[in-house]
């Protein structure tokens, strides 16, 4: 109770300089959180592109019915597969009907349906991995009476680099704001210490351990790094609200992220404060 | 033995020498006086015995602690055994008597309950129980200095050191914090005085310890000293 009353004097006395920290903190926070938050959000994206993903087997157009039978039995036999699904080329042409909407009078100027036989398969989704996927369709080519495999590898191996960048991005962004807030926090704690060196002075003489002349300024770091902390959650969740109105998928930072911001933004804060009491306390031997 | 110097030397950067081969020991319950000229080596021997300097040479041995064998925390213990008093007081002006008294006893963890007793006890002890809410500036040379011998009494210390106590007092003044220091001495508590008021060191007939440039060159109870002749005879040891 006696550090935690002697660090909220600390701040009060520190008056300006401490709001002045805080402002920096939480504007350092901000741009890290901004950062997670993207990187979330393309996660999410990822993931649910992932759990979209299917192979499609376009069937050769002169197959006959007893070799797509053995090939549906030698699909279904391979492990990972969830479902398969046959696509005739008339409920090809019907989807595809469906999707052209009202201009699917397009269509009917063909004279005959060029849409080949498929097969749908999902993956289970434990195997819904880039790597499993193209392993899959690799060995579907192969078989007897497929014409072509699709799965949409390109935009997947896009979305996954993009992942990758972000996650450098995350680290750098981490370093560069976790340099900017421990250099803030410390400048500002080596003021308040430099205010009171005439109490450190006396509490050292009377007998005071280095803990106990520490602890006030360690607490006062914290309480910085508590405030930019939840002045930061609040800003990044006012702007991830305006962002969930107009796309609803948006994600706020995961649990585990979240736990990583407050951890990392406390973790400076006092990590700030120690280098300024290290200093300080170190001149003062 | 209560304090044990044993061929201290203390030197600083760049050469100078502060003290050269000291050897001396004060006892539980002495009454000692340290003089000398300015520069004479007083201060930064007060300082080797609350280890806020450490000996370049030889040792000092403090009740259980020896300078050679100590650690940071055991430096921190070590100064609430020792108080200490300044000549500029060394008082924090935004705290009120009271609350300067208390810092020590905080420091050691004491409960509120007791550390209100005590500052009161003490405080009461050095004649300013009325005015223990009054803060530093607030108050006379005299009394400032009568909060800071409360405040290094306050954990009932082994020995209290004194550098120039009286060195910004009226000499009445200053007869008055002899006489508190002289009382806290009759209590038990060992008190090693430097100061260049070798009058009242005479008059008082306790143990003087002369230095000159960081050499004991007399050690011994100082007899027949007046204020009249200014306390010129020598020591007999």
């Amino acid at each position: 109770m006696y550090h935690l009353n002697q660090a909220l004097s600390g701040i009060k006395r520190a008056g300006f300089m401490s709001a002045a920290c805080v402002i920096i903190m939480t504007c350092s926070l901000l741009i890290l959180g901004i950062f997670l938050l993207a990187t979330a959000n393309l996660r999410e994206v990822l993931r649910f592109a992932h759990e979209k993903v299917e192979i499609v087997v376009f069937l050769e157009d002169d197959i006959s019915r007893a070799t797509a039978d053995s090939l549906m039995t030698e699909v279904e036999s391979i492990p990972f597969i969830e479902s398969t699904r046959h696509v005739d080329p008339a409920s090809a042409m019907e989807r595809l009907k469906q999707e052209f909407g009202n201009r699917s009078h397009i269509l009917e100027s063909l004279e005959s349906n060029p849409l080949p036989a498929s097969l749908e398969i999902t993956l289970k989704p434990q195997y819904r991995l880039r790597q499993r996927v193209e392993g899959v369709a690799e060995r579907l080519v192969q078989l007897r009476g497929v014409e072509d495999v699709s799965y949409g590898r390109g935009w997947i191996a896009v979305l996954e680099k993009v992942v990758r960048v972000f996650a450098v991005v995350d680290i750098v962004i981490g370093l560069v704001v976790g340099i900017a807030a421990l250099v803030t926090v410390s400048y500002t704690v080596r003021l308040t210490l430099y205010a009171r060196r005439e109490m450190i002075k006396v509490l050292k003489l009377v007998g005071a351990t280095d803990f106990f002349v520490m602890a006030p300024f360690l607490l006062e770091g914290l309480l910085h790094g508590a405030a930019s902390i939840a002045l930061s959650l609040v800003l990044l969740y006012l702007g991830y609200s305006a962002i969930d109105t107009r796309i609803p998928q948006a994600v706020f930072m995961p649990l585990g992220m979240l736990i990583f911001f407050i951890v990392f933004g406390l973790a400076v804060a006092v990590l700030g404060s120690l280098v300024s009491l290290r200093v300080f306390l170190g001149e003062k031997e | 033995m209560l304090l044990e110097f044993r061929n201290v030397s203390k030197k600083f950067k760049g050469g100078t020498v502060a003290l050269e081969k000291i050897n001396l020991s004060i006892d539980k319950g002495e009454f000692v006086f340290l003089t000398g000229s300015s520069g004479a080596g007083k201060t930064t021997l007060l300082k080797l015995i609350y280890l806020d300097q450490i000996p370049s040479e030889g040792e000092v041995s403090i009740g259980d602690y020896v300078s050679s064998d100590i650690n940071k925390k055991d430096i921190a213990m070590l100064r609430r055994k020792v108080g200490v008093v300044f000549q500029e007081f060394k008082l924090l002006a935004d705290l009120t008597a009271f609350e300067n008294v208390v810092l020590p006893l905080r420091a050691a963890g004491k409960k509120d309950s007791e550390i209100r007793k005590r500052v009161n006890s003490v405080l009461y002890s050095v004649g300013l129980s009325s005015k223990r809410h009054q803060f530093p500036p607030k108050l006379s040379g005299g009394e400032q200095q009568r909060v800071a011998i409360a405040r290094a009494m306050a954990l009932r210390p082994s020995i209290l050191l004194a550098d120039e106590p009286t060195g910004n007092l009226d000499p009445d003044t200053a007869a008055q914090i002899f006489e508190l220091l002289l009382d806290i001495n009759r209590g038990g508590t060992s008190v090693l005085v430097a100061t260049h008021d070798v009058q009242n060191a005479a008059r008082l007939k306790k143990r003087l310890i002369v230095l000159d440039k960081g050499r004991v060159i007399e050690d011994g109870i100082k007899e027949g000293g007046t204020e009249e002749d200014g306390g010129a005879e020598p020591c007999i040891t």
